[in-house]
Protein backbone atom coordinates (compact mmCIF):
# COMPACT_ATOMS: atom_id res chain seq x y z
CA UNK A 1 0.00 0.00 0.00
CA UNK A 2 1.49 3.13 -1.20
CA UNK A 3 2.65 5.62 1.59
CA UNK A 4 0.33 8.37 1.90
CA UNK A 5 2.16 11.87 1.14
CA UNK A 6 2.31 14.76 3.40
CA UNK A 7 0.10 16.54 1.52
CA UNK A 8 -2.51 13.58 1.42
CA UNK A 9 -2.01 13.66 5.69
CA UNK A 10 -3.10 17.67 5.96
CA UNK A 11 -6.23 17.04 4.06
CA UNK A 12 -7.12 13.92 6.22
CA UNK A 13 -6.14 16.34 9.48
CA UNK A 14 -8.44 18.82 8.25
CA UNK A 15 -11.37 16.42 8.03
CA UNK A 16 -10.48 15.17 11.85
CA UNK A 17 -8.42 12.11 10.98
CA UNK A 18 -6.02 11.36 13.97
CA UNK A 19 -4.23 8.88 12.71
CA UNK A 20 -3.10 11.20 10.04
CA UNK A 21 -1.80 13.86 12.91
CA UNK A 22 -0.74 10.99 14.11
CA UNK A 23 1.61 9.98 10.93
CA UNK A 24 2.14 13.20 10.52
CA UNK A 25 3.34 13.75 14.27
CA UNK A 26 5.73 10.55 13.10
CA UNK A 27 7.40 11.70 10.24
CA UNK A 28 8.03 15.45 11.18
CA UNK A 29 8.48 15.34 14.62
CA UNK A 30 12.32 15.02 15.18
CA UNK A 31 12.81 18.22 12.43
CA UNK A 32 10.71 20.17 14.19
CA UNK A 33 12.72 19.30 17.40
CA UNK A 34 16.12 20.13 15.72
CA UNK A 35 14.96 23.39 14.79
CA UNK A 36 13.79 24.04 18.10
CA UNK A 37 16.58 23.09 19.60
CA UNK A 38 18.89 24.69 17.69
CA UNK A 39 17.17 28.23 17.89
CA UNK A 40 16.37 27.89 21.05
CA UNK A 41 19.23 25.79 22.71
CA UNK A 42 17.49 24.35 25.53
CA UNK A 43 15.56 20.92 25.50
CA UNK A 44 12.54 21.29 27.33
CA UNK A 45 11.59 24.67 25.04
CA UNK A 46 12.46 23.01 22.58
CA UNK A 47 10.14 20.33 23.18
CA UNK A 48 7.23 22.62 24.43
CA UNK A 49 7.77 24.67 20.51
CA UNK A 50 6.98 21.25 18.79
CA UNK A 51 4.17 20.66 20.80
CA UNK A 52 2.57 24.30 19.92
CA UNK A 53 3.75 23.86 16.92
CA UNK A 54 1.91 20.59 16.39
CA UNK A 55 -1.31 22.24 18.19
CA UNK A 56 -1.22 24.79 15.39
CA UNK A 57 -0.20 22.68 12.31
CA UNK A 58 -3.33 20.13 13.14
CA UNK A 59 -5.67 23.22 13.85
CA UNK A 60 -4.21 25.44 10.34
CA UNK A 61 -4.25 21.94 8.17
CA UNK A 62 -7.65 22.63 6.43
CA UNK A 63 -6.19 26.38 5.53
CA UNK A 64 -3.28 24.56 3.58
CA UNK A 65 -3.83 25.30 -0.10
CA UNK A 66 -0.42 23.88 -1.57
CA UNK A 67 0.83 27.44 -2.85
CA UNK A 68 3.95 26.15 -0.89
CA UNK A 69 5.29 23.02 -0.33
CA UNK A 70 3.87 21.29 2.67
CA UNK A 71 7.62 21.14 4.03
CA UNK A 72 8.04 25.39 3.26
CA UNK A 73 4.59 25.36 5.43
CA UNK A 74 5.60 22.92 8.21
CA UNK A 75 8.94 24.82 8.63
CA UNK A 76 7.14 28.38 8.67
CA UNK A 77 5.14 27.14 11.20
CA UNK A 78 7.83 25.51 13.04
CA UNK A 79 10.24 28.60 12.87
CA UNK A 80 7.88 30.96 13.79
CA UNK A 81 6.59 29.26 17.17
CA UNK A 82 10.49 29.09 18.11
CA UNK A 83 11.20 32.54 17.61
CA UNK A 84 8.02 33.44 19.03
CA UNK A 85 8.82 31.57 22.03
CA UNK A 86 12.44 32.68 22.44
CA UNK A 87 11.61 36.63 22.33
CA UNK A 88 9.02 35.86 25.08
CA UNK A 89 11.49 34.33 27.82
CA UNK A 90 13.36 36.88 28.67
CA UNK A 91 17.04 34.85 29.85
CA UNK A 92 17.18 34.72 26.23
CA UNK A 93 17.64 38.49 25.94
CA UNK A 94 21.09 38.38 27.49
CA UNK A 95 22.38 36.52 24.81
CA UNK A 96 20.86 38.29 22.26
CA UNK A 97 23.42 40.76 20.57
CA UNK A 98 22.81 44.37 20.12
CA UNK A 99 22.44 44.44 16.60
CA UNK A 100 20.78 41.33 15.22
CA UNK A 101 22.81 41.38 11.83
CA UNK A 102 26.04 40.81 13.60
CA UNK A 103 26.40 37.88 15.16
CA UNK A 104 27.67 38.64 18.82
CA UNK A 105 31.12 35.79 19.35
CA UNK A 106 33.36 37.90 20.66
CA UNK A 107 32.24 36.62 23.98
CA UNK A 108 33.18 32.97 23.08
CA UNK A 109 36.01 33.00 21.19
CA UNK A 110 38.97 30.54 23.11
CA UNK A 111 41.72 33.12 23.23
CA UNK A 112 45.36 32.40 21.45
CA UNK A 113 46.76 31.13 24.79
CA UNK A 114 44.20 28.40 25.13
CA UNK A 115 46.12 25.10 24.96
CA UNK A 116 42.90 22.31 25.22
CA UNK A 117 44.81 18.44 26.01
CA UNK A 118 44.72 17.22 22.29
CA UNK A 119 42.13 14.00 23.17
CA UNK A 120 39.52 16.76 23.98
CA UNK A 121 40.36 18.66 21.03
CA UNK A 122 36.91 17.51 18.93
CA UNK A 123 34.56 17.45 21.72
CA UNK A 124 35.21 20.37 23.20
CA UNK A 125 35.06 22.45 19.44
CA UNK A 126 31.75 20.74 19.20
CA UNK A 127 30.91 22.38 21.94
CA UNK A 128 32.11 25.54 21.27
CA UNK A 129 30.45 25.68 17.86
CA UNK A 130 27.27 24.78 19.23
CA UNK A 131 27.84 27.77 21.74
CA UNK A 132 28.30 29.85 18.79
CA UNK A 133 25.38 29.10 17.16
CA UNK A 134 23.48 29.78 19.68
CA UNK A 135 25.04 33.16 19.90
CA UNK A 136 24.27 34.12 16.20
CA UNK A 137 22.09 36.82 15.47
CA UNK A 138 18.14 35.35 15.06
CA UNK A 139 18.55 36.06 11.22
CA UNK A 140 21.62 34.38 11.01
CA UNK A 141 21.04 31.43 13.12
CA UNK A 142 17.67 31.04 11.55
CA UNK A 143 18.94 30.62 8.24
CA UNK A 144 22.05 28.51 9.34
CA UNK A 145 19.49 25.96 11.22
CA UNK A 146 17.59 25.84 8.37
CA UNK A 147 19.96 24.98 5.61
CA UNK A 148 22.81 23.26 7.23
CA UNK A 149 20.99 21.38 10.09
CA UNK A 150 17.88 20.43 8.47
CA UNK A 151 18.83 20.42 4.60
CA UNK A 152 16.26 22.97 3.39
CA UNK A 153 17.78 24.57 -0.34
CA UNK A 154 18.20 28.50 -0.68
CA UNK A 155 14.88 28.88 -2.08
CA UNK A 156 12.83 26.87 0.32
CA UNK A 157 14.54 28.29 3.73
CA UNK A 158 13.52 31.75 1.55
CA UNK A 159 9.96 30.95 1.64
CA UNK A 160 10.12 29.77 4.87
CA UNK A 161 11.46 33.21 5.61
CA UNK A 162 9.87 34.81 3.50
CA UNK A 163 13.29 36.70 2.20
CA UNK A 164 15.16 36.11 -1.22
CA UNK A 165 17.59 33.29 -2.08
CA UNK A 166 20.08 35.32 -2.68
CA UNK A 167 19.64 36.87 1.03
CA UNK A 168 19.64 33.20 2.00
CA UNK A 169 22.87 32.58 0.97
CA UNK A 170 24.67 36.06 2.14
CA UNK A 171 23.16 35.19 5.91
CA UNK A 172 24.24 31.87 5.62
CA UNK A 173 28.14 32.94 4.38
CA UNK A 174 28.38 35.49 6.96
CA UNK A 175 27.04 33.44 9.80
CA UNK A 176 29.51 30.67 8.75
CA UNK A 177 32.30 33.31 8.91
CA UNK A 178 31.61 33.96 12.21
CA UNK A 179 31.31 30.53 13.55
CA UNK A 180 34.99 29.87 11.16
CA UNK A 181 36.22 32.56 14.04
CA UNK A 182 35.52 30.77 16.92
CA UNK A 183 37.25 27.50 15.64
CA UNK A 184 40.11 29.32 14.09
CA UNK A 185 42.62 27.87 16.43
CA UNK A 186 41.25 24.31 16.52
CA UNK A 187 41.03 24.03 12.44
CA UNK A 188 44.63 26.00 12.13
CA UNK A 189 46.03 23.29 14.29
CA UNK A 190 44.10 20.58 12.78
CA UNK A 191 45.64 21.42 9.07
CA UNK A 192 48.91 22.25 10.13
CA UNK B 1 50.83 40.02 -5.20
CA UNK B 2 49.90 39.29 -1.79
CA UNK B 3 46.56 41.29 -2.51
CA UNK B 4 45.82 39.25 -5.47
CA UNK B 5 45.82 36.13 -3.42
CA UNK B 6 43.87 37.24 -0.63
CA UNK B 7 41.20 38.12 -3.44
CA UNK B 8 41.14 34.70 -4.67
CA UNK B 9 40.46 33.24 -0.98
CA UNK B 10 37.64 35.60 -0.70
CA UNK B 11 36.29 34.72 -3.68
CA UNK B 12 36.69 30.88 -3.19
CA UNK B 13 34.84 31.23 0.31
CA UNK B 14 31.34 31.95 -0.87
CA UNK B 15 32.27 28.46 -3.19
CA UNK B 16 33.06 26.70 -0.06
CA UNK B 17 29.64 28.11 1.29
CA UNK B 18 27.82 26.49 -1.74
CA UNK B 19 29.85 23.11 -1.75
CA UNK B 20 29.64 22.01 1.69
CA UNK B 21 25.95 22.86 1.25
CA UNK B 22 26.39 20.26 -2.17
CA UNK B 23 25.19 23.10 -4.30
CA UNK B 24 27.93 24.09 -6.29
CA UNK B 25 27.67 22.87 -9.87
CA UNK B 26 30.49 20.88 -11.08
CA UNK B 27 32.37 23.44 -12.81
CA UNK B 28 32.77 25.59 -10.11
CA UNK B 29 33.16 22.49 -8.11
CA UNK B 30 36.17 21.72 -9.99
CA UNK B 31 37.90 25.20 -9.74
CA UNK B 32 37.35 25.49 -6.28
CA UNK B 33 39.22 21.65 -5.90
CA UNK B 34 41.91 23.14 -7.75
CA UNK B 35 42.20 26.09 -6.14
CA UNK B 36 41.59 23.95 -2.32
CA UNK B 37 45.10 21.64 -3.46
CA UNK B 38 47.08 24.97 -3.40
CA UNK B 39 45.72 26.98 -0.72
CA UNK B 40 45.63 25.38 2.76
CA UNK B 41 43.88 28.60 4.51
CA UNK B 42 40.96 27.45 2.26
CA UNK B 43 41.12 24.04 3.47
CA UNK B 44 41.03 25.08 6.98
CA UNK B 45 37.78 27.39 6.27
CA UNK B 46 36.03 24.30 4.42
CA UNK B 47 36.94 21.99 7.48
CA UNK B 48 35.26 24.24 9.95
CA UNK B 49 32.07 24.85 8.10
CA UNK B 50 32.62 20.96 7.70
CA UNK B 51 32.74 21.11 11.73
CA UNK B 52 30.10 23.51 12.24
CA UNK B 53 27.88 21.44 10.60
CA UNK B 54 28.43 18.42 12.15
CA UNK B 55 28.41 19.82 15.31
CA UNK B 56 24.68 21.66 14.82
CA UNK B 57 23.33 18.42 13.67
CA UNK B 58 23.66 16.98 16.92
CA UNK B 59 20.69 17.06 19.53
CA UNK B 60 19.60 15.16 22.44
CA UNK B 61 17.34 12.43 21.88
CA UNK B 62 14.39 11.87 22.88
CA UNK B 63 12.73 8.92 24.32
CA UNK B 64 9.64 7.41 22.64
CA UNK B 65 7.69 7.59 26.10
CA UNK B 66 8.78 11.56 26.10
CA UNK B 67 7.53 12.00 22.58
CA UNK B 68 4.25 9.37 23.15
CA UNK B 69 3.08 12.24 26.42
CA UNK B 70 3.66 15.19 23.81
CA UNK B 71 1.08 13.55 21.13
CA UNK B 72 -1.33 13.01 24.06
CA UNK B 73 -0.98 16.78 25.02
CA UNK B 74 -1.14 18.15 21.11
CA UNK B 75 -4.39 16.07 20.32
CA UNK B 76 -5.94 17.17 23.73
CA UNK B 77 -5.37 20.57 22.54
CA UNK B 78 -6.26 20.31 19.20
CA UNK B 79 -9.83 18.62 20.36
CA UNK B 80 -10.55 21.25 23.07
CA UNK B 81 -9.50 23.96 20.37
CA UNK B 82 -12.29 22.62 18.08
CA UNK B 83 -14.39 22.70 21.13
CA UNK B 84 -14.01 26.00 21.56
CA UNK B 85 -15.20 26.69 17.85
CA UNK B 86 -18.22 24.75 17.47
CA UNK B 87 -20.45 25.32 20.23
CA UNK B 88 -22.76 21.93 20.59
CA UNK B 89 -25.96 23.41 21.09
CA UNK B 90 -27.29 26.72 18.67
CA UNK B 91 -28.52 29.37 19.87
CA UNK B 92 -31.42 31.20 18.06
CA UNK B 93 -30.51 34.58 18.58
CA UNK B 94 -27.00 34.25 17.44
CA UNK B 95 -27.74 32.07 14.53
CA UNK B 96 -30.52 34.21 13.54
CA UNK B 97 -27.89 36.95 13.06
CA UNK B 98 -25.74 34.26 11.10
CA UNK B 99 -28.69 33.86 8.75
CA UNK B 100 -28.81 37.34 7.90
CA UNK B 101 -25.05 38.23 7.49
CA UNK B 102 -25.10 38.91 3.73
CA UNK B 103 -27.35 39.25 1.01
CA UNK B 104 -25.92 36.03 -0.17
CA UNK B 105 -26.92 34.14 2.74
CA UNK B 106 -30.62 36.04 2.91
CA UNK B 107 -31.37 34.80 -0.29
CA UNK B 108 -30.63 31.21 0.64
CA UNK B 109 -32.66 31.55 4.05
CA UNK B 110 -35.22 32.73 1.95
CA UNK B 111 -34.95 30.07 -0.16
CA UNK B 112 -34.99 27.66 2.57
CA UNK B 113 -37.76 29.11 4.38
CA UNK B 114 -39.88 28.45 1.26
CA UNK B 115 -38.75 24.70 1.04
CA UNK B 116 -39.95 24.43 5.23
CA UNK B 117 -43.07 25.81 3.91
CA UNK B 118 -43.63 23.21 0.96
CA UNK B 119 -42.02 20.68 3.21
CA UNK B 120 -44.98 21.22 5.58
CA UNK B 121 -47.47 21.45 2.93
CA UNK B 122 -46.55 17.88 2.10
CA UNK B 123 -47.33 16.60 4.80
CA UNK B 124 -50.74 17.80 5.10
CA UNK B 125 -50.65 20.91 7.23
CA UNK B 126 -51.51 24.15 5.32
CA UNK B 127 -48.82 27.28 6.74
CA UNK B 128 -47.30 26.47 10.46
CA UNK B 129 -47.95 23.48 12.37
CA UNK B 130 -51.61 23.24 13.84
CA UNK B 131 -52.32 20.94 16.49
CA UNK B 132 -50.81 18.22 15.50
CA UNK B 133 -48.00 18.83 17.23
CA UNK B 134 -45.53 17.21 14.66
CA UNK B 135 -42.29 18.10 14.38
CA UNK B 136 -39.42 18.23 11.68
CA UNK B 137 -36.10 16.65 11.90
CA UNK B 138 -33.05 18.49 11.61
CA UNK B 139 -31.93 18.40 8.54
CA UNK B 140 -28.51 19.39 6.61
CA UNK B 141 -29.15 20.54 3.36
CA UNK B 142 -25.93 21.24 0.75
CA UNK B 143 -26.10 24.85 -0.76
CA UNK B 144 -23.53 27.65 -2.59
CA UNK B 145 -22.36 29.27 1.04
CA UNK B 146 -18.45 27.98 1.49
CA UNK B 147 -18.00 27.14 4.63
CA UNK B 148 -21.49 26.78 6.02
CA UNK B 149 -24.16 24.18 6.59
CA UNK B 150 -27.62 24.68 6.94
CA UNK B 151 -30.06 23.10 9.36
CA UNK B 152 -33.98 24.13 9.26
CA UNK B 153 -36.06 22.91 11.76
CA UNK B 154 -39.59 23.19 12.09
CA UNK B 155 -40.13 23.47 16.29
CA UNK B 156 -43.13 23.50 18.52
CA UNK B 157 -46.83 24.02 17.34
CA UNK B 158 -47.60 27.81 16.76
CA UNK B 159 -44.08 28.84 16.43
CA UNK B 160 -41.85 29.89 13.18
CA UNK B 161 -40.10 27.22 11.38
CA UNK B 162 -35.74 27.84 12.56
CA UNK B 163 -33.07 28.17 10.10
CA UNK B 164 -29.51 28.32 10.97
CA UNK B 165 -26.17 28.12 9.46
CA UNK B 166 -23.23 27.00 10.81
CA UNK B 167 -20.06 27.36 9.87
CA UNK B 168 -18.76 23.44 8.88
CA UNK B 169 -15.96 21.23 9.68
Amino acid sequence: MARATDKELLAAIARRDNFAGREFFLRHRQGAFRVAYRLLGNEADALDVVEDAFVKIMKAAAGFRGEASVRTWFYRIVTNTALDARRRRSRFVALETADEDAPGLKEILPSREESPPAAALRKETAQKIREAVALLGEKHRTVFVLVVVEGLSYRETAGVLGISPGTVMSRLFYARKYLQESLRKYVETDSE
Amino acid sequence: MWRRIVSDCEKFERAISAFVDGRLDDRKARELEAHLAGCPACRATLEAWRLAAEAAREVPSVDGKRWEEIWQRIEKRSAEAEAALRPSTPVATSLWRAVWKGAAVTALAASILLAVYFLMQGNGAAGPPASTGDRFEVVSIEVEAPDYDVFVMAPEEGELPVIWLERGA
